[in-house]
């Protein structure tokens, strides 16, 4: 009786968890971002840690937050030529709406200064980051396509999103 | 215990919430219009306590201050916006854990605040290399506080000097960090490539690096030999012999330089894209305008500084006006019905050479002379007296109507002539055409029946003496202009003469008509057998049928206006009336299928 009784706890605790602790910490195997559908202009912010390890062929994600908030942003997107890169691609139901890009967080370009006036970029190579990825939605929008780009070579699809 | 760390886990999850919507206050250090039109650049803090916010405030404005001292970016102030988020850390100062193999050098002691952003000095192991490190931190911040901006820089309290780029420019305080901060603003904002050669992996064709030498077609071609523009190999290692800049001192490759031509010129590119028409706002609203005697047309426009644009004014092609941002066209230089104003403007600065960019944006309107107001009617402007219309004229401040009122909308109940003349907001006088308004007379007319008072047995009758012929008698009983014996009640019955003259005008008059029982000469008639006893009485009388049972009588009393008083199926009973004034009353008496009157006289 006693045993029932704690599973019964269990289960509403874990039901709490769900419905509170999901839109925060979502693996990447979670394809729902939100849970109604975008009506109107958004801008949402994906915060994710990425990693990467020798073994691997392509880096793992994991989203951890997600917020939107009614607005719009300037175009802002342009090719980016950096070998390194995460490629976001929003897409509707039959087309590919927006493209946006960003520096790879894991092989990080830092520039710093050397000297009184010199300056010097180097690459970092990490193997775990977090970072986030602001991005404009609309009532179109149905995925968002995550792929990556090491040293210049094809992308690769790290992950879909549905909206 | 599982239970246990179940409650812990959702605990922290649920304080992960509140933590989410972090919002801070949003100061204003430069704010020149619309956010939605305007760049806006965002300035976060970090190591900042609730204390220190002032000092965050104090280094913004500074920073915002150098930021827009550097050419073109002093050039193109007006056309940004620039918002401080004042971040509150925990604790004051940037992280400098003294790992990095060159901090020897930098003489700056160990610290380790517990800050919002973790920026943090020696990161990748070099000193220099001032870095947030909490992305999760910045997007809340940013998500929450200020979603739409353009461009973000991270200011580090610490007056160590440090910075770097990536997805934000970041710097310390002191115009050296700042100018680390406008170096990386180069790289996220106007897409600059480094003018030193940051390394193989780096080396794309950009707008300021290339690896095409000839003159005639490098992509700087138009600036070649401005200011020492050439075409300048790199140095040195990998590949950096194969790549070409523009200049060889530009703030691109060196701190504390400007910008070069070529970087000026893709920075102010950027800055109009971004921002569009140099035209934030126009007077009149509207494309259609109508001008009275005289009309101020005026542009506001988001002008650099020294202004380049070049303004001119064309009135059906013919230039009216240069560098002005409002022109006064009067009526008398339009041209017919259909003319057009067209302001155009355009960017004339010397920063840019790229004829393909555009940097002209034109306001036009279509202007008419002021047409004279329009008088609608709400209906015919013929009716009868008693009728009414309603004139309205075109919406304009003052309303003087011709027949005093002073109202947009007028009543009109007679004959006349109508106008008005109305002022607009801006003093301009307009009349009207007159409309004219003939409110026609009623008909005179008359009803004189042949007889005040007709029996019963005298119906029907057709009904005359309505002056003038032609018009139609209503009332109750009376269809096609005769009176029916069918439901007639004794008494008095309203008889009402109806006549519509040819100008559709229309009166009516009523004469009262006595319809009385009179005594019957006909031998079958019920009448005579039945008596009202007594008659007249003072209320209380009985029905006597001779010859007849009683039971199949049904009795109807009216009064003299042909109201029903009293009903009853059976005579057995006294018949009361003493709640009812005196007078004559109609006893209607239904037998065998035939109908019976009696007088009963009340006293």
């Amino acid at each position: 009786m006693v045993i029932r009784i704690r599973f019964a706890i269990l289960l509403v605790i874990f039901g709490l968890l769900f419905l509170f602790g999901c839109r925060t910490s979502k693996g990447v195997s979670l394809v729902e971002l939100f849970e109604s559908d975008i009506t109107e202009d958004v801008i949402c912010f994906l915060v994710m840690d990425i990693s990467r390890t020798e073994r691997n062929s392509k880096s793992q994600l994991k989203l951890k937050q997600t917020t939107q908030t009614k607005g719009r942003i300037k175009p802002q997107s342009i090719l980016l030529d950096h070998p390194n890169k995460l490629i976001f691609s929003i897409l509707g139901d039959t087309s590919v709406l927006s493209t946006h890009y960003l520096d790879h967080p894991l092989f990080k370009k830092m520039e710093h200064s050397h000297e009184q006036d010199g300056l010097s970029t180097q690459t970092v190579i990490l193997t775990k980051e977090e970072f986030f990825m602001r991005l404009p939605l609309n009532a179109e929008s149905k995925y968002i396509k995550i792929e990556e780009t090491i040293n210049g070579a094809s992308p690769i699809e790290l992950i879909t999103l549905k909206i | 215990m599982i239970l246990y760390r179940a409650i812990i886990i959702y605990f922290f999850m649920t304080i992960s919430q509140f933590a989410l919507a972090q919002v801070f206050k949003v100061d204003t250090i430069q704010y020149q219009g619309s956010k939605d039109k305007f760049i806006n650049i965002v300035v976060m803090g970090d190591g900042y306590t609730e204390t220190e916010q002032a000092k965050f405030l104090l280094n913004a404005t500074e920073m915002t201050t150098y930021l827009f001292s550097q050419a073109p970016w002093s050039n193109y102030k007006e056309y940004f916006n620039v918002f401080a988020i004042e971040v509150i850390s925990e604790e004051s100062g940037v992280k400098h854990p003294n790992t990095a193999s060159d901090c020897s050098s930098a003489n700056v002691p160990v610290s380790n605040p517990n800050t919002y952003l973790g920026v943090t000095f020696d990161y990748a192991n070099i000193h220099r290399l001032v870095v947030p490190t909490k992305n999760g931190n910045i997007a809340n911040v940013l998500a929450s506080n200020f979603p739409n901006y353009d461009q973000v820089v991270i200011l580090g309290n610490s007056p160590y000097y440090g910075g770097s780029g990536g997805a934000f420019a970041t710097a310390t305080n002191g115009p050296s960090s700042f100018d680390v901060a406008v170096h990386e603003l180069g790289h996220s904002f106007a897409f600059l490539a480094d003018e030193y050669y940051a390394g193989d992996v780096y080396a794309n064709e950009r707008t300021n690096l290339t690896k095409e030498t000839d003159p005639s077609k490098v992509k700087w071609k138009n600036w070649m030999g401005f200011k020492n523009i050439g075409i300048h190999q790199h140095c040195c290692g990998g590949q950096s012999a194969s790549w070409y800049r523009p200049h060889n001192d530009c703030k691109m490759r060196f701190l504390g330089r400007e910008f070069c031509a070529v970087c000026s010129e893709s920075t102010v590119k950027r800055i109009q894209n971004l921002v569009g028409s140099t035209i934030m706002d126009f007077y009149p609203k509207t494309s259609q305008a109508e001008i009275c005697d005289q009309k101020t047309f005026h542009l506001s426009l988001i002008k650099p500084n020294p202004n380049t644009l070049k303004v001119v004014w064309e009135l059906n092609g013919t230039p009216i006006g240069t560098n002005v941002d409002s022109v006064v066209i009067l009526e008398n230089q339009l041209s017919g019905n259909e003319n057009t104003l067209k302001a155009i403007v355009q960017d004339t600065t010397l920063l840019i050479r790229d004829e393909s960019h555009n940097t002209t944006y034109t306001q036009t309107w279509t202007i008419a002379p002021k047409s004279t107001n329009q008088i609608i009617s709400s209906g015919s402007n013929t009716f009868c007296i008693g009728d009414s219309v309603i004139l309205s004229t075109t919406q304009s401040s003052v309303y003087q109507w011709s027949n005093g009122s002073t109202t947009q909308d007028i009543i009109v109940y007679e004959s006349g002539e109508y106008s008005v003349i109305s002022t607009d907001e801006e003093g301009c006088i307009i009349g009207s055409d007159t409309i004219k308004i003939a409110v026609n007379p009623l008909p005179q007319v008359s009803l004189n029946l042949d007889k005040d008072t007709i029996c019963l047995s005298e119906l029907p009758i057709i009904l005359s003496g309505g002056k003038p012929e032609g018009g139609i008698y209503t009332g109750e009983n009376i269809v096609n202009g005769t009176l029916s014996s069918e439901m007639i009640i004794p008494g008095i019955q309203e008889i009402t003469y109806t006549f519509t003259d040819e100008n559709n005008c229309m009166a009516s008059t009523q004469q009262a008509l006595y319809i009385d029982i009179c005594s019957s000469t006909d031998p079958t008639d019920y009448s005579n057998d039945i008596k009202i006893i007594p008659n007249p009485n003072s209320g209380k009388f009985s029905i006597i049928i001779q010859n007849q049972r009683a039971s199949n009588a049904v009795i109807q009393i009216f009064n003299h206006i042909g109201m029903l008083v009293f009903e009853k199926n059976t005579l057995s009973d006294e018949v009361d009336l003493l709640s009812h004034p005196a007078g004559t009353y109609f006893v209607k008496i239904k037998m065998d299928g035939k109908i019976v009157y009696k007088k009963v006289v009340v006293f």
